[in-house]
């Protein structure tokens, strides 16, 4: 007898459906699989038989003939025990095989028969809608994931029984025996969003330039670096970024879902990703992890701060070679990576904030502190390489905290992360407005000609500009950043026209990456 | 071509094998170079080991006295040993004198006094500030500024002293064609045409870290007073201190707070007698006690006059400007942020606290942009988030 089951699994952030075909037919008894598999992909089969067995039901003693279609795509870190045990029952005549033809089927299974959760069930799902099946059965752990596509009805199950129990019985009994699952992802979404955040910009004192600069960079989604003494509070600063960025959308949210779908990293019962990631990483990363790859790909820090930030402290100490790593993920904003078995694309849409000390004992310019000596600081720079700031368009100094700073009698409120973002939410609509039509979406994408078209200055401004650029010895691309970082200034304060007083604070974020990367001053 | 003794004391000086000490033996009878040059490898052999003899055979037969002299005439440098009568008088009376010295432009003028200005190379924004004023001011009385060239104080204070148009040398750990540190190319430059750079080592010689000290003795012995701008309690500028007094040069120091690790060497020399420089007058009172006894009739006196700079006076006229202004219009706001910095810079939220607690509510950008305009008028100097009041 033959039988075929569909299951699905990911490639990169896509995801694609195979059929299980399982024929059993007389001949010696043996349990053959074919399809292009990994051996992790193959011990599925010892698994499946354990698993029957337990549960009661018998392998035929028969030749079992299992193939993967299609079976020019290698399945490697695929899960297909559960569509393989209903695919044996199914050819042995305890299923019956009608109601397989709409169905998808994922799981793992335990030697006992349970159903465990498996990774990437969201585009899994999407593509078994897009391509018309009906329902899915699917570990009910990973139920509300799953359920967060529309139009599908999934069906969570927990162990092997409940299966054989729910496709054995009538069709109209069935909705009875195991209830669909059913979330209102709109209402869900809503509900989760507002769930209080934990941290906030009030919590910070002091710092009152480094939160302005982030305010811009949130606004016009600058690339930020963050330079301080340690305990200045720049990893403070970057946690809280996301809380002044605005809201995911639902469309990003499922962006974002997927990724941490198919990278199993969705918490058990947890539907959707509604708040903006904040992914950090220390420079002892992997390259593989830090953009993703591996023996099974898998998404790395950065595909996992899509949408959201990407906050490397200590960037000094990243070994060259893995900063140059974003390099291409800046640009493209996706990352392209190449194995001998296939390409595999992950987005990488994330806002990047480094943070670093100015010297290698981290107190310059203390000179109380620091003896570090010119050539050594300008050799811990230089581990950043030129094109990687070459995209920050915000260098902004944490200075060392003054005792009045942490004070708890200080006199000026701190604001909260929900005032600063109104602001940049205003900001971001007047871009949103600006841009329609040409595929910018922020300040931070223009490049030199529209830079040219959006930012074009008064005379007035153009001569202090002009005077500005002389006098700093600026490059052409410093000039652009200023112009980029200003437009950003000039959104905030909700003026079309770019004032002096916008150029004037750009300028002055540009000074702080002259005095370190362009001359030192001792 | 006439070869003189300076030839022969260049070909002496260039044995290897042979310092300062054995030159001074060597000469210290009737010998002059050229006798010892002329000597026969018998007569040397009961003056000098053996290996030394074989080096001055060596070099004997390499030297040629032409070539050599081109090479420095080329670079304009001139050798002067301390036969020469050019020879600063001061070098010659220390502990372990130098035997020669190179110098590329002028020597400093021996009836002018001289201040050695030195201290950290690793200064903060208060020795900055300190080396500038004092550099400046001891120029403007015409006084010629030592010091090493070196980065932080020396350098400073150099460039002070030439921008405002006097003289100052500088006494290098290099060759006098080496510039070192390479970004003081401008103070060298300067240096040729308004005073000088000495050095005891043969030109195209590379810095070491032990040729420093060496340099440091001739630094201190060529200055009447040795001023320390700002130091380490460990640190160079306590062996230029420990060479000046061994040479019975008088040592002033600048105090500094004693919170500042950068000042304890200047509070520490203080307590243990050195006299205290709060501004360029002290240096002068000081200078005219020591020269009075030395430089009689020189032309300290005549210059004093000019320079009017003194730092203390200008700032508490600058006050009393600024209360004249109160009376009769509120002080503005650049004003007011110009009231609260200070040569030790402060950062954007301090200021902004300040302007608070005086009243005035202020948003960041606000603050930034006004900070921008005094830095854009020059009155203001940004370094990262830190800013400071600029002098004058």
């Amino acid at each position: 007898m033959f039988s075929s089951v569909t299951s699905g699994a990911v490639s990169g952030i896509t995801s694609y459906l195979m059929q299980v075909e399982v024929d059993v037919s007389d001949g010696l008894p043996s349990f053959n699989m074919v399809g292009f598999m990994s051996g992790e992909v193959r011990e599925a089969g010892d698994r499946v038989r354990v698993a029957l067995k337990n549960v009661g039901s018998r392998i035929p003693p028969a030749k079992i003939t299992i193939n993967l279609s299609p079976v020019d795509i290698r399945k490697t870190g695929v899960v297909i025990d559960l569509p393989v045990a209903v695919g044996i029952m199914a050819a042995a005549g305890e299923i019956d095989g009608e109601v397989l033809k709409d169905t998808v089927v994922l799981g793992e299974l335990g030697l006992d028969g349970d159903v465990k959760s498996v990774k990437g069930i969201l585009p899994i799902v999407a593509k078994a809608k897009e391509l018309g099946y009906k329902r899915v059965l699917l570990p009910k752990t990973n139920a509300r994931e799953g359920a967060v596509i529309e139009g599908i009805k999934i069906i969570g199950v927990s162990s092997l029984q409940e299966v054989v129990m729910y496709l054995t019985a009538d069709e109209s009994e069935r909705d009875k025996l195991i209830r669909p699952t059913h979330i209102d992802v709109k209402k869900l979404f809503e509900e989760t969003k507002a769930d209080e955040e934990t941290l906030d910009f009030a919590d910070i004192n002091g710092q009152a330039a480094v939160k302005r600069a982030a305010e811009i960079a949130a606004a016009g989604f600058h690339h930020l670096l963050l330079i301080g003494p340690p305990g200045a509070g720049k990893s403070m600063v970057a946690k809280r970024l996301p809380t002044i960025l605005p809201p995911l959308t639902l469309d990003e949210s499922l962006e974002v879902s997927t990724i941490y779908s198919v990278a199993g990293m969705l918490g058990e019962n947890e539907a959707l990703v509604t708040k903006r990631p904040f992914m950090s990483t220390h420079h002892l990363v992997t390259e593989t992890a830090l953009v993703g790859g591996g023996n099974v790909p898998r998404p790395g820090v950065i595909s996992l701060a899509h949408r959201g930030v990407l906050f490397l402290d200590e960037m000094p100490e990243f070994p060259k070679n893995k900063l140059d790593l974003l390099r291409q993920p800046l640009e493209d904003r996706k990352i392209n990576i190449v194995r001998n078995r296939g390409t595999y694309t992950y987005p990488a849409d994330f806002q990047l904030v480094g943070a670093l000390n100015p010297c290698p004992c981290g107190y310059y310019p203390d000179r109380n502190k620091c003896r570090c000596s010119p050539n050594e600081i300008k050799r811990y720079l230089g581990h950043i390489s030129g094109p990687i700031l070459d995209r920050v368009d915000i260098c902004v100094e944490a200075p060392r905290l003054d005792i009045a700073d942490l004070s708890s009698g200080r006199c000026s409120a701190n604001e909260t992360s929900r005032s600063i973002r109104e602001r940049v939410m205003k900001a971001r609509k007047i871009q949103q407005e600006r841009f329609i039509g040409t595929g910018l979406k922020f300040n931070s994408e223009m490049s030199p000609k529209d830079i040219e078209k959006y930012c074009r200055l008064d005379r007035r401004e153009e001569t202090y500009l002009e005077n500005v650029f002389c006098k700093m010895e600026l490059s052409a691309r410093a000039y652009h950043k200023i112009l980029k970082v200003s437009r950003t200034i000039a959104d905030l304060d909700g003026s079309e026209q770019i004032r002096q007083i916008h150029l004037m604070e750009a300028v002055g974020y540009r000074i702080t990456d002259g005095k370190y990367w362009r001359q030192m001053e001792e | 071509m006439q070869l003189n003794e300076n030839d022969y004391a260049m070909w002496l000086y260039n044995v290897p094998t042979i310092g300062n000490a054995n030159a001074e033996r060597l000469l210290s009878g009737e010998l002059t170079c050229r006798d010892i040059y002329e000597m026969s490898s018998k007569e040397l052999s009961k003056l000098l080991t053996k290996k030394q003899v074989l080096s001055v055979e060596r070099t004997r037969a390499m030297w040629d006295f032409e070539r050599e002299r081109k090479k420095l005439d080329d670079r304009g440098i001139r050798f002067i040993p301390r036969i020469d009568e050019q020879f600063p008088e001061k070098l010659k009376d220390i502990p372990n004198a130098p035997f020669a010295i190179y110098v590329k432009g002028k020597l400093p003028d021996p009836k002018v006094p001289c201040v050695a200005v030195i201290g950290a190379r690793m200064c903060s924004e208060y020795g900055r500030f300190m080396a500038r004023q004092f550099g400046q001011g001891l120029a403007m009385s015409g006084i010629q500024v030592i010091s090493g060239m070196a980065r932080g104080v020396d350098g400073i204070a150099q460039g002070a002293a030439l921008q405002s148009g006097g003289t100052s040398f500088a006494v290098l750990g290099c060759g006098v064609d080496v510039c070192y540190p390479e970004e003081n190319i401008k103070i060298y430059d300067q240096l040729l045409e308004n005073g000088g750079i000495i050095s005891e080592f043969p030109p195209g010689t590379q810095p070491l870290a032990n040729f420093f000290p060496m340099r440091n003795r001739i630094i201190s012995a060529l200055s009447d007073v040795v001023l320390v701008v700002e130091a380490r309690q460990k640190s160079g500028t306590s062996i230029t201190v420990d060479t000046a007094l061994e040479q019975g040069r008088e040592v002033m120091a600048i105090p500094g707070r004693t919170t500042d690790r950068l000042s304890d060497g200047c509070n520490h020399l203080i307590s243990q007698g050195a006299g205290v420089a709060t501004c360029v007058e002290d240096v002068l009172e000081r200078l005219w006690t020591i020269t009075s006894r030395i430089y009689v009739g020189n032309s300290l006196l005549k210059t004093q006059g000019e320079y009017d700079g003194d730092i203390c006076r200008e700032d508490t006229a600058e006050e009393t400007d600024a209360k004249e202004g109160e009376e009769d219009k509120e002080l503005t706001l650049q004003d007011e942020i110009l009231g609260i910095l200070d040569i030790i810079p402060v950062s954007a939220s301090y200021i902004m606290e300040e302007l608070y607690q005086r009243g005035k509510n202020i948003t960041i950008p606000a603050l930034l942009t006004e900070l921008m305009d005094l830095t854009g008028a020059g009155k203001v100097a940004q370094n990262g988030a830190y800013y400071r009041k600029v002098s004058r």
